[in-house]
Protein backbone atom coordinates (compact mmCIF):
# COMPACT_ATOMS: atom_id res chain seq x y z
CA UNK A 1 0.00 0.00 0.00
CA UNK A 2 1.20 3.17 -1.23
CA UNK A 3 1.07 6.29 1.86
CA UNK A 4 1.33 9.90 0.48
CA UNK A 5 1.65 12.42 3.36
CA UNK A 6 0.71 16.11 2.13
CA UNK A 7 1.70 18.42 4.54
CA UNK A 8 0.84 21.69 4.06
CA UNK A 9 0.14 24.88 6.51
CA UNK A 10 -2.88 26.04 4.70
CA UNK A 11 -4.58 22.78 5.60
CA UNK A 12 -7.17 24.22 8.38
CA UNK A 13 -8.27 20.61 9.48
CA UNK A 14 -6.65 16.92 8.11
CA UNK A 15 -8.22 15.08 5.62
CA UNK A 16 -7.84 11.83 4.76
CA UNK A 17 -8.15 10.65 1.12
CA UNK A 18 -8.02 6.98 0.52
CA UNK A 19 -7.66 5.99 -3.42
CA UNK A 20 -8.65 2.22 -3.84
CA UNK A 21 -10.38 0.45 -6.68
CA UNK A 22 -12.79 -1.47 -4.15
CA UNK A 23 -13.32 -1.35 -0.43
CA UNK A 24 -11.64 -4.72 0.73
CA UNK A 25 -11.57 -5.01 4.51
CA UNK A 26 -7.79 -3.39 4.75
CA UNK A 27 -9.67 -0.42 3.67
CA UNK A 28 -12.38 -0.96 6.04
CA UNK A 29 -9.88 -1.31 8.68
CA UNK A 30 -8.13 1.85 8.00
CA UNK A 31 -11.43 3.51 7.91
CA UNK A 32 -12.59 2.31 11.18
CA UNK A 33 -9.36 3.55 12.72
CA UNK A 34 -9.47 6.77 11.09
CA UNK A 35 -12.77 7.73 11.82
CA UNK A 36 -12.29 7.06 15.63
CA UNK A 37 -8.73 9.06 16.12
CA UNK A 38 -8.84 11.81 18.60
CA UNK A 39 -12.49 11.21 19.21
CA UNK A 40 -14.08 11.51 22.70
CA UNK A 41 -17.53 10.27 24.14
CA UNK A 42 -18.39 12.18 27.58
CA UNK A 43 -19.62 10.14 30.56
CA UNK A 44 -20.76 10.36 33.90
CA UNK A 45 -19.59 8.94 37.07
CA UNK A 46 -21.43 10.59 40.12
CA UNK A 47 -22.14 13.49 38.34
CA UNK A 48 -18.85 14.58 37.52
CA UNK A 49 -18.06 14.27 33.47
CA UNK A 50 -15.08 12.67 31.90
CA UNK A 51 -14.43 12.31 28.27
CA UNK A 52 -13.00 8.82 27.25
CA UNK A 53 -10.89 8.08 23.91
CA UNK A 54 -13.37 5.63 21.56
CA UNK A 55 -10.65 3.79 21.06
CA UNK A 56 -10.34 2.96 24.97
CA UNK A 57 -14.18 1.95 24.97
CA UNK A 58 -15.05 -2.24 25.12
CA UNK A 59 -18.58 -1.87 25.08
CA UNK A 60 -21.83 0.13 25.38
CA UNK A 61 -24.81 -1.48 27.01
CA UNK A 62 -27.74 -0.33 27.69
CA UNK A 63 -29.53 -1.62 31.64
CA UNK A 64 -33.15 -0.83 32.11
CA UNK A 65 -33.30 2.11 29.90
CA UNK A 66 -29.77 3.48 31.04
CA UNK A 67 -26.45 3.53 28.42
CA UNK A 68 -22.93 2.74 29.93
CA UNK A 69 -19.73 2.29 28.51
CA UNK A 70 -17.12 0.56 29.66
CA UNK A 71 -13.49 1.04 29.56
CA UNK A 72 -10.59 -1.40 31.07
CA UNK A 73 -11.54 -1.49 34.80
CA UNK A 74 -14.80 1.63 35.03
CA UNK A 75 -17.59 1.95 33.39
CA UNK A 76 -19.58 5.41 33.07
CA UNK A 77 -23.51 6.81 32.45
CA UNK A 78 -24.09 8.22 28.68
CA UNK A 79 -26.82 10.51 27.78
CA UNK A 80 -26.89 9.15 24.45
CA UNK A 81 -29.43 6.05 23.03
CA UNK A 82 -27.94 2.70 21.72
CA UNK A 83 -29.56 3.13 18.01
CA UNK A 84 -27.92 7.07 17.88
CA UNK A 85 -24.74 5.26 18.88
CA UNK A 86 -24.78 2.33 16.77
CA UNK A 87 -25.58 4.97 13.42
CA UNK A 88 -22.98 7.42 14.54
CA UNK A 89 -19.94 4.75 14.70
CA UNK A 90 -21.31 2.58 11.98
CA UNK A 91 -18.08 3.05 10.27
CA UNK A 92 -15.92 2.36 12.96
CA UNK A 93 -15.28 -1.07 14.73
CA UNK A 94 -18.18 -1.36 17.11
CA UNK A 95 -20.92 -3.40 16.08
CA UNK A 96 -24.15 -4.25 17.89
CA UNK A 97 -23.31 -7.57 18.99
CA UNK A 98 -27.34 -8.11 21.10
CA UNK A 99 -30.67 -6.10 21.72
CA UNK A 100 -28.82 -4.18 24.26
CA UNK A 101 -25.09 -3.91 23.50
CA UNK A 102 -22.72 -2.72 21.15
CA UNK A 103 -18.94 -3.70 21.25
CA UNK A 104 -15.79 -2.35 20.10
CA UNK A 105 -14.32 -5.52 17.64
CA UNK A 106 -10.39 -4.20 18.59
CA UNK A 107 -11.16 -5.38 22.12
CA UNK A 108 -12.57 -8.46 21.51
CA UNK A 109 -10.72 -11.37 21.74
CA UNK A 110 -12.81 -14.13 20.55
CA UNK A 111 -15.82 -15.58 20.52
CA UNK A 112 -17.21 -19.49 21.75
CA UNK A 113 -20.01 -21.18 21.40
CA UNK A 114 -21.72 -22.09 23.98
CA UNK A 115 -23.91 -25.30 24.63
CA UNK A 116 -27.28 -23.21 24.76
CA UNK A 117 -26.60 -22.22 21.15
CA UNK A 118 -25.92 -18.98 22.15
CA UNK A 119 -22.33 -16.92 21.40
CA UNK A 120 -19.96 -15.71 24.42
CA UNK A 121 -17.71 -13.18 23.41
CA UNK A 122 -14.18 -12.48 25.47
CA UNK A 123 -12.73 -9.31 25.52
CA UNK A 124 -9.30 -7.91 25.97
CA UNK A 125 -9.84 -7.70 30.05
CA UNK A 126 -11.01 -11.14 30.05
CA UNK A 127 -14.98 -9.65 30.63
CA UNK A 128 -17.16 -11.63 29.03
CA UNK A 129 -20.30 -10.64 27.04
CA UNK A 130 -23.07 -12.08 25.06
CA UNK A 131 -23.35 -12.47 21.10
CA UNK A 132 -26.77 -13.32 19.79
CA UNK A 133 -26.57 -14.71 16.76
CA UNK A 134 -28.33 -12.31 14.63
CA UNK A 135 -25.60 -10.03 14.66
CA UNK A 136 -22.88 -12.39 13.77
CA UNK A 137 -23.16 -11.48 10.27
CA UNK A 138 -22.89 -7.90 11.02
CA UNK A 139 -19.51 -8.38 12.87
CA UNK A 140 -18.38 -10.84 9.88
CA UNK A 141 -19.41 -7.85 7.73
CA UNK A 142 -17.50 -5.58 9.90
CA UNK A 143 -14.48 -7.79 10.03
CA UNK A 144 -14.13 -8.65 6.23
CA UNK A 145 -14.50 -12.36 6.69
CA UNK B 1 -41.05 -10.46 19.41
CA UNK B 2 -40.26 -9.89 15.88
CA UNK B 3 -37.39 -12.27 15.69
CA UNK B 4 -39.36 -15.19 17.42
CA UNK B 5 -41.91 -14.60 15.40
CA UNK B 6 -38.81 -15.21 12.65
CA UNK B 7 -37.60 -17.63 14.55
CA UNK B 8 -40.92 -19.71 14.63
CA UNK B 9 -41.52 -19.03 10.46
CA UNK B 10 -37.99 -20.82 9.95
CA UNK B 11 -38.79 -23.51 12.05
CA UNK B 12 -41.53 -23.93 10.30
CA UNK B 13 -40.40 -23.56 6.63
CA UNK B 14 -37.74 -26.11 7.78
CA UNK B 15 -40.29 -28.47 9.22
CA UNK B 16 -42.07 -28.31 5.68
CA UNK B 17 -38.72 -28.80 4.05
CA UNK B 18 -38.69 -32.43 5.69
CA UNK B 19 -41.81 -33.18 4.83
CA UNK B 20 -41.64 -31.89 1.25
CA UNK B 21 -38.64 -34.09 0.95
CA UNK B 22 -39.96 -36.91 3.26
CA UNK B 23 -43.60 -37.12 0.39
CA UNK B 24 -41.52 -37.04 -3.00
CA UNK B 25 -38.86 -40.07 -1.58
CA UNK B 26 -42.09 -41.71 -0.28
CA UNK B 27 -44.05 -41.21 -3.56
CA UNK B 28 -41.16 -41.97 -5.89
CA UNK B 29 -41.06 -45.49 -3.60
CA UNK B 30 -45.02 -46.12 -3.58
CA UNK B 31 -45.82 -44.42 -7.23
CA UNK B 32 -49.70 -45.43 -5.79
CA UNK B 33 -49.47 -42.19 -3.80
CA UNK B 34 -49.00 -39.98 -6.46
CA UNK B 35 -48.49 -40.37 -10.25
CA UNK B 36 -44.38 -40.32 -10.68
CA UNK B 37 -44.49 -36.36 -12.31
CA UNK B 38 -46.11 -35.14 -9.28
CA UNK B 39 -43.25 -36.92 -7.07
CA UNK B 40 -40.42 -35.53 -9.13
CA UNK B 41 -42.23 -32.39 -8.99
CA UNK B 42 -42.57 -32.91 -4.87
CA UNK B 43 -38.99 -33.34 -5.32
CA UNK B 44 -37.35 -30.25 -7.01
CA UNK B 45 -39.75 -28.42 -4.56
CA UNK B 46 -38.65 -30.17 -1.62
CA UNK B 47 -35.09 -29.15 -2.98
CA UNK B 48 -36.13 -25.67 -3.19
CA UNK B 49 -37.86 -25.36 0.14
CA UNK B 50 -34.89 -26.91 1.77
CA UNK B 51 -32.13 -25.04 -0.07
CA UNK B 52 -33.89 -22.01 0.85
CA UNK B 53 -34.66 -22.83 4.30
CA UNK B 54 -31.12 -23.68 4.76
CA UNK B 55 -29.55 -20.63 3.08
CA UNK B 56 -32.17 -18.57 5.41
CA UNK B 57 -30.44 -20.48 8.49
CA UNK B 58 -29.96 -18.28 10.93
CA UNK B 59 -31.84 -19.90 12.81
CA UNK B 60 -31.74 -19.86 16.73
CA UNK B 61 -31.30 -23.95 16.67
CA UNK B 62 -28.21 -25.34 17.66
CA UNK B 63 -27.57 -29.27 16.43
CA UNK B 64 -29.68 -30.80 19.70
CA UNK B 65 -32.25 -28.32 18.64
CA UNK B 66 -32.23 -29.65 15.14
CA UNK B 67 -31.98 -33.58 16.09
CA UNK B 68 -34.82 -32.70 18.64
CA UNK B 69 -37.12 -31.34 15.92
CA UNK B 70 -35.67 -34.03 13.36
CA UNK B 71 -36.69 -36.63 15.69
CA UNK B 72 -40.13 -35.71 16.78
CA UNK B 73 -40.51 -35.21 12.99
CA UNK B 74 -39.22 -38.60 12.39
CA UNK B 75 -41.21 -40.01 15.38
CA UNK B 76 -44.73 -37.96 13.75
CA UNK B 77 -43.83 -39.34 10.49
CA UNK B 78 -43.37 -42.98 11.35
CA UNK B 79 -46.69 -42.81 13.41
CA UNK B 80 -48.30 -41.58 10.81
CA UNK B 81 -47.53 -43.71 8.10
CA UNK B 82 -47.89 -46.95 10.51
CA UNK B 83 -52.14 -45.87 10.77
CA UNK B 84 -52.14 -45.13 7.09
CA UNK B 85 -50.01 -48.24 5.86
CA UNK B 86 -51.23 -50.59 8.92
CA UNK B 87 -52.13 -53.88 7.32
CA UNK B 88 -50.52 -53.68 4.11
CA UNK B 89 -47.78 -55.39 5.29
CA UNK B 90 -45.23 -52.53 3.44
CA UNK B 91 -43.08 -52.02 6.48
CA UNK B 92 -40.26 -51.18 4.08
CA UNK B 93 -42.31 -48.36 3.63
CA UNK B 94 -41.90 -47.38 7.11
CA UNK B 95 -38.06 -48.24 7.05
CA UNK B 96 -37.03 -46.19 4.25
CA UNK B 97 -39.17 -43.23 5.13
CA UNK B 98 -38.12 -43.33 8.62
CA UNK B 99 -34.19 -43.42 7.38
CA UNK B 100 -34.59 -40.86 4.98
CA UNK B 101 -36.05 -38.34 7.72
CA UNK B 102 -33.56 -39.21 9.94
CA UNK B 103 -30.60 -39.69 7.37
CA UNK B 104 -31.65 -35.91 5.78
CA UNK B 105 -32.17 -34.48 9.42
CA UNK B 106 -28.55 -35.42 10.80
CA UNK B 107 -26.82 -34.37 7.69
CA UNK B 108 -28.46 -31.06 7.93
CA UNK B 109 -27.71 -30.79 11.17
CA UNK B 110 -23.87 -31.63 11.02
CA UNK B 111 -23.85 -29.69 8.08
CA UNK B 112 -25.35 -26.15 9.65
CA UNK B 113 -22.82 -27.10 12.52
CA UNK B 114 -19.63 -26.58 10.97
CA UNK B 115 -20.70 -24.20 8.91
CA UNK B 116 -21.39 -22.05 11.82
CA UNK B 117 -18.16 -23.34 13.72
CA UNK B 118 -16.43 -22.20 10.35
CA UNK B 119 -17.56 -18.79 10.57
CA UNK B 120 -16.62 -18.25 14.24
CA UNK B 121 -13.37 -19.72 13.33
CA UNK B 122 -12.81 -17.43 10.59
CA UNK B 123 -13.92 -14.33 12.91
CA UNK B 124 -11.76 -15.45 15.71
CA UNK B 125 -8.84 -15.65 13.21
CA UNK B 126 -9.96 -12.27 12.30
CA UNK B 127 -9.68 -10.96 15.81
CA UNK B 128 -6.29 -12.57 16.46
CA UNK B 129 -4.84 -10.65 13.86
CA UNK B 130 -6.16 -6.89 14.69
CA UNK B 131 -5.43 -8.20 18.88
CA UNK B 132 -2.11 -8.65 17.14
CA UNK B 133 -2.11 -4.96 15.44
CA UNK B 134 -2.97 -3.53 18.43
CA UNK B 135 -0.02 -4.85 20.51
CA UNK B 136 2.46 -3.97 17.64
CA UNK B 137 1.43 -0.58 18.28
Amino acid sequence: MKITIDRNEAYREPEVLIKCSEISGEIQEIISFVSIAGKNLAGEIEGETFFIPLKDIYYFESVDGNIFFYTDKQFYKCQARLYNLEEGLKDTFFVRVSKNAIVNLRKLKSIKREKNARLLGTLANGEKILISRGYVSEIRRKLGV
Amino acid sequence: MRKNIKNLMENLLKLLGFYFLLFSVCSLINPSLANRRFAWFMVILAALVTAAVFLANKISTNIYKISAIASILTIITVFILYILFYGTKRFWFIVISFSSAGVLGFVLSIVEWKIRNWHIEKINKKLAELNGTEDDK
